[in-house]
């Protein structure tokens, strides 16, 4: 079972200061005030996004309101993926906070997926805690569990309540004997490249632990140097864990509640701000 | 191996050889591979949906043998995921109406990474332990594929069963 709590609590608690704007090109005739959120790195922003629609809608006519979406310099924001993940691959000089523009327009759809409600939030989330766990555990520990721990596991994520989560999430972190990880559900994005996910064992067949050195090079070997040195940072929720430290022991403690290690790789320091 | 579950090996070779036999059957599916590498098999179908006098519809199938399918309406507009769940023949209606968020929804496509609607993998392994075809390996992407394929009106022509 997943010990040191502390981080995990920690890493939970992690939040982003943002600010959203209505886009300029969006904007009827009076620019409305900005809105400043704390918003939690491991959440999805249409979970957190209701009441700053609202507020904008207010500023526009009917006409034009079709889909949110938001985008942050021309970029468009895949709310599928964590914020944190987000902010940490986008917002690279780390200027804070984070000014994303808010749009009801031209929905890019090639790009982003469509999200008319927090059900399709919520299927999203535990279609990737279940892929998580087809690469864990061949899917036994989710498809074993009842329908309500699957919603504890939603409940515990919208209403920030750590306890009520990891009380399910323990049995899908349990890596110890039969239930020892097959492979690391993870996936590592980098700046307008595709993420890269493939199948990586926890340890080698002698029973060494592989490291986060390991999986990167395993992963994206065009950033090793001719010395062995990684040319770039490895930043997964604001930090940059050193690249001895075990991938089994940050599966375990720094994945996101989607199950996943979401590692982002950049060319500039972490912002070393969770 | 688990009798339901095939290894990344195997689903090579399971590939490969649907898409040889569906050449046979006049079927075609065709083996295509992106700008960086990596395969997919990939069928484009026209069929008519119930609002739409015609549509078009494009399956594509990655390595992880997730059905994934991109509809268009003729005009070039993306179907949206109501005009798909309208696609799903009445057979399998009942499930998706109790079970609309575990069934058929829009995902990220994980090799094209672009939204592709994606038929829930929940469960294949222990569907695929109950066809006993699929004792014989180089059957069990072919009983695969007329299981779910139906689901997003894909029929497998009886010729494959000649092969």
């Amino acid at each position: 079972m997943a010990e040191d709590r502390e981080i995990m609590r920690e890493l939970w608690d992690g939040r982003v200061p943002v600010t959203f704007t209505l886009a300029e090109e969006e904007i009827d005739s009076e620019q409305p005030d900005p809105v400043y959120l704390m918003v939690p790195r491991i959440t999805y922003f249409p979970l957190v996004t209701e009441k700053i629609t609202k507020h904008f809608t207010k500023y526009i006519s009917e006409e034009n309101q079709g889909e949110v979406w938001l985008e942050f310099e021309g970029q468009p924001l895949k709310w599928h993926y964590p914020v944190g993940v987000l902010y940490d691959l986008y917002n690279s000089d780390s200027s804070l906070p984070w000014r994303i523009s808010v749009h009801f327009q031209e929905f890019p759809e090639d790009e982003l997926l469509h999200c008319g409600s927090k059900d399709v939030v919520e299927s999203h989330f535990i279609s990737t805690i279940k892929e998580a766990d087809s690469l864990k555990h061949r899917g036994q520990v989710i498809n074993g569990m009842q329908k309500k721990d699957h919603k504890q596991l939603w409940n515990g994520l919208i209403h920030d309540r750590f306890e009520q989560f990891w009380s399910v999430n323990k049995k899908l972190m349990e890596s110890s004997g039969d239930d020892m990880f097959k492979y690391i559900p993870f996936r590592i994005y980098m700046v307008d490249k595709h993420y890269v996910q493939s199948l990586f064992r926890p340890m080698t067949d002698e029973g060494q632990h592989y490291t986060l050195k390991d999986l990167l090079k395993a992963s994206v070997p065009e950033f090793f140097n001719s010395d062995d040195i990684f040319t770039m940072h490895a930043v997964i929720h604001g930090v940059e864990p050193p690249l001895h430290t075990p991938i089994l022991w940050l599966s375990e403690h720094f994945s996101f509640p989607d199950n996943f290690l979401h590692i982002c790789v950049l060319s500039t320091d972490s912002k070393g701000y969770i | 191996m688990a009798a339901g579950l095939i290894s990344p090996e195997e689903f090579i070779w399971m590939s490969k050889l649907l898409h040889e036999r569906s050449n046979k059957a006049r079927d075609f599916w065709a083996l295509e591979m992106t700008s960086d590498g990596k395969e997919y098999l990939k069928k484009t179908v026209a069929f008519a949906t119930p609002e739409k006098s015609q549509g078009k519809q494009i399956i594509q199938e990655n390595k992880d043998y997730v059905l994934f399918i991109l509809s268009y309406a003729l005009d070039g507009q993306l179907l949206s995921l109501e005009d798909v769940w309208k696609i799903v023949p009445d057979f399998y209606r009942e499930r998706l109406e109790h079970e609309r968020w575990t069934f058929l929804t829009q995902q990220e496509h994980p090799i094209l990474h672009r939204p592709f609607y994606q038929l829930h993998p929940c469960r294949t392994a222990d569907l695929m332990e109950n066809i006993p075809q699929c004792q014989d390996r180089s059957k069990y992407l072919t009983s695969w594929l007329s299981a779910v394929g139906p689901v997003v009106g894909l029929n497998l022509p009886l010729a494959y069963g000649l092969t």
